[in-house]
């Protein structure tokens, strides 16, 4: 079992401090929704799982490594993958090529042929729904196509641990389901950590919900645990998704 | 020990004009994000300009005036005409100086000649500073780089459009939204960059032979001087003037100015490799 | 796939048919094709550096200039066969381009910053063969440098005469074009296009990107200093302007004038600003540098595509359509 954890991790910007002394472990369950109000630190605690930021105090520990301080490519290499908010996507390239240069990506696990290599992009492209656009440059696409188009991306890295930053973000509602099976799907290979606000969503994925609250862990369990947590709701009061 | 304080006023000399080419350069690629390529060409600009003025027998002071006047109205025609069509694509506008600096050159060989031409020594002689014998007119320099060095300073740091020049380089759409017409800062920034390159080339005329590729001399260390300092930061990028200039300087005596020169090169280089941020940036600064 | 072969069936024709060059032109006009071909290849190794790397180096010219230097010294002062000349000229280039790619890629430093640097490097370069008179001549150059003769293993070819140098600016061209299509269409291609779309995105995704882009300088320096070698052999001097400033302009109006995307704008580029350098040079002779640097700036200015660029946007735009069905947003 594969683990990636801040052990006391402290993130500091410019004199405001957004993660203090963070404990904070992934890698029992494959599938981790990180939620929380804006400003509590997700998209930081991403940053630090990813070699994003560095952080000012405390490790970064991938199973018996310590990975602090290492950039963002080794990082990658080493199977921490991140998807951000925003997608990404080589816009220049088509959706073939795009899905090319990541499935060339260096990575720790076994790599396969190039034939090999090739009818697994295609399936993969079936599976996120870009058949039809397989040849389009990716500028080309729509938004949600696009964040589809990047976790295909991710998920070609092979990664062991998946970092998503908010991938319902911007999307319309035939679009959100179709996302939450992919992100599912790749629960099933690695395991995902994802920041979210969607509320419907984030039950729509299940697995185990993180909460995180000015920088410190609030809770942690079930959606439905979660849900009935009081000292969540407090924080939550008046946040609907 | 005259050597050494020789060498320390030579410094300073070179210093002192590398700094203002150097300070201009910054103004203009710490706003608007344009690197000049043919700021030489506004330091060779201020060089003519005092050749015309002392040539045609008025006094070599009026040229202080005059060149950086010269500077400014070539800097924002340039800006106005040329570099404001290119606000979207920074790596074309510095192709276009490039080319502009090259046309410069021509034109000013065209109508100057090849020749160098000379501008008198308004103040002839020397002084014995510290032992060391140093001609008066290269204390004058020295003396006015730093009145217009640190004028600039204080006008960026205090005045109401130091301000809103400081607003736009943090937050370009920021600015605007607060109703800044980045226009017409652009071109008095530009202007103001030309202006201070203009003054250097005046300062540096009576020093020098004045010929049309005169411009690249300063431009290389001015440009490493801006690097160093870190963009639209002019302390930093007085730092970077005194590293290159005095360092410069300070091997010339030993090894000759070519060899110098490209050792102070390569030991910029090495520099921006360790603190890629600028000299006054902490240590290696990480992506996101 | 197709574009693969398209493209390499072009280059397979183009080369073949310059090889008639010799038959059908005079002596004269084969002249003007030879160093046609050999700035052509120096503009390819711009072009890829900056078409596909996205880095844009002012002073290519002092790596084309390095390359011709190198092989005038080892073969004149040092009396070293002209075919080791050429290797070393190619691997001295190569490591000062490992060199400066560890310097600069490695320690971030990108897009203006080092363009500005590569045109320090130019000027000193330059500085360098001016003063430096016992080893590079000065300002005079070096002249005397013998023509490319290989002879080995009982191969025996001269490339010394006209035909000769001819022929070894075409091989020349033959091995920049077969670089490039193998770049271009390999894995590796692609790679350093997303590179020049979006470096840090290649970056979070594993890829060593200063690597990648050293690797590319590397193979662009190369390919210039090898052009530039071979133009030394075959006009037998080397001068400081092969170094300087106004070179590296012109190697950028030619990449610019022709199409800064496209290995086929780096080659029209060259053809038509050395022909209309040729024709403007008995009418004008001094006033070539300002023709340059202001054909320069009104190309930069108003056709930003190059003539390749612009003649393949208007080509997409008159295929017919492909019949796709309307797309649900």
């Amino acid at each position: 079992m594969s683990s990636l954890e801040l052990r006391k991790v402290t993130v500091s910007f410019k004199g405001l401090t957004v993660l203090s002394e963070l404990d904070l472990g992934f890698g029992e369950r494959s599938m981790n929704v990180l939620i929380g109000p804006n400003g509590a630190g997700k998209t930081t605690v991403l940053n630090a799982l990813s070699g994003a930021v560095r952080p000012a105090g405390g490790e970064v520990w991938l199973d018996a490594d310590d990975v602090t301080g290492e950039s963002p490519t080794r990082f990658a290499r080493r199977g921490v993958v991140r998807k951000f908010q925003v997608p990404t996507v080589f816009p220049g390239l088509t959706v073939a090529d795009n899905l090319r240069v990541a499935s060339s990506a260096p990575r720790p696990r076994a790599t396969f042929t190039s034939g090999e290599r090739d009818t697994r992009q295609r399936e993969l492209s079936e599976t996120l729904g870009l058949a039809d656009r397989y040849e389009d440059l990716a500028a080309d696409l729509s938004h949600g196509q696009r964040q589809w188009l990047e976790m295909g991306m991710a998920f070609l890295g092979d990664p062991r641990f998946l970092l998503l930053d908010e991938p319902a973000a911007g999307l319309g509602p035939g679009e959100t389901q179709h996302t939450a099976d992919l992100i599912k799907l790749m629960a099933e290979r690695c395991c995902v950590i994802a920041v979210e606000h969607d509320m419907d969503f984030v039950r729509a994925l299940g697995g185990e919900v993180t909460v995180l609250h000015q920088g410190a862990l609030l809770a942690r369990g079930t959606f439905k645990q979660i849900e009935k947590n009081t000292d969540v709701r407090d924080v939550y009061l008046g946040r609907g998704h | 020990m005259e050597v050494v304080v020789s060498i320390a006023l030579n410094a300073a000399f070179l210093v002192s004009v590398v700094a203002l080419v150097a300070l201009g350069l910054g103004v203009i690629y710490g706003l608007l994000g344009v690197i000049n390529m043919a700021h030489g060409e506004f330091v060779a600009l201020g060089a003519y300009a005092a050749f015309v003025v002392t040539s045609s027998g008025a006094p070599y002071w009026l040229a202080l005036i005059v060149a950086p006047a010269v500077g400014m109205v070539a800097g924002m025609a340039l800006q106005a005409g040329l570099i404001s069509r290119l606000v979207q694509r920074p790596l074309d506008a510095i192709l276009v100086t490039l080319g502009l600096s090259l046309v410069f050159q021509q034109v000013f060989q065209a109508v100057f000649g090849p020749a160098g031409l000379t501008v008198p020594n308004p103040a002839p002689g020397t002084l014995t500073i510290l032992g060391a014998t140093f001609p008066v007119f290269r204390v004058v320099v020295i003396v006015i780089s730093a009145i217009v060095i640190v004028a600039t300073i204080l006008f960026l740091a205090k005045s109401e459009f130091g301000i809103v020049v400081r607003a736009i380089l943090q937050n370009r759409d920021a600015a605007s939204v607060n109703g800044v017409n980045s226009a017409r800062y652009s071109l008095l920034a530009f202007g103001l960059g030309a202006a201070v390159a203009a003054i250097a080339g005046a300062l540096i005329a009576p020093s020098t032979n004045v010929v049309p590729y005169m411009g690249a001399t300063y431009l290389a260390p001015a440009f490493v001087a801006v690097i160093l300092g870190g963009a639209g930061r002019p302390l930093g990028v007085l730092l970077g003037a005194a590293f290159m200039g005095g360092l410069e300087v300070a091997l010339t005596s030993y090894i000759g100015p070519t060899t110098a020169r490209a050792l102070v090169l390569i030991l910029a280089i090495i520099a921006i490799r360790l603190r890629p941020g600028g000299l006054l940036s902490e240590k290696k600064d990480r992506f996101a | 796939m197709i574009a693969k072969l398209r493209a390499g069936g072009a280059g397979i024709v183009l080369v073949g048919l310059l090889a008639f060059s010799p038959f059908v032109l005079d002596l004269y006009g084969l002249s003007v094709i030879t160093y046609i071909l050999l700035y052509g290849v120096a503009a390819i190794s711009l072009q890829l550096l900056w078409g596909r790397g996205g880095q844009l180096s002012f002073g290519h010219a002092a790596f084309f200039g390095i390359g011709a230097y190198i092989y005038a010294i080892f073969t004149v002062k040092l009396q070293v066969p002209t075919p080791l000349a050429l290797l070393l000229a190619i691997t001295l280039s190569a490591l000062l381009a490992l060199i400066i790619g560890y310097f600069l890629f490695f320690g971030g430093v990108r897009a203006a910053y080092f363009s500005v640097i590569t045109l320090a490097i130019a000027l000193i370069a330059n500085q360098l063969a001016i003063s430096w008179t016992p080893v590079t001549g000065g300002n005079a150059g070096l002249i005397g440098v013998p023509g490319l003769s290989i002879n080995v293993f009982g191969l025996e070819l001269d490339f010394t005469s006209p035909v000769g140098g001819f022929s070894l600016a075409l091989i020349v061209l033959a091995v920049a074009l077969l670089v490039t299509w193998l770049i271009h269409f390999r894995r590796l291609g692609l790679i350093f296009t997303a590179i020049r779309e979006d470096e840090t995105r290649a970056a979070f995704m594993g890829y060593r990107t200063p690597a990648y882009l050293t690797a590319l300088l590397v193979i662009s320096v190369s390919l210039a200093a090898l052009a530039g070698a071979a133009f030394s052999a075959v006009s037998n001097y080397a001068a400081p302007d092969m170094l300087g400033a106004v070179l590296s302009v012109e190697m950028l109006t030619w990449v610019a004038v022709g199409g800064r995307n496209f290995v086929a704008g780096a080659l029209v580029g060259v053809v038509v600003l050395r022909l209309l350098n040729i024709q403007i040079s008995t009418i004008l002779p001094t006033s070539w540098p300002l023709i340059v640097g202001g054909f320069f700036v009104l190309v930069v200015l108003l056709v930003p595509a190059g003539l390749v660029g612009t003649f393949v946007r208007l080509a997409k735009r008159l295929r017919p359509r492909r019949l796709v069905p309307v797309e649900e947003s």
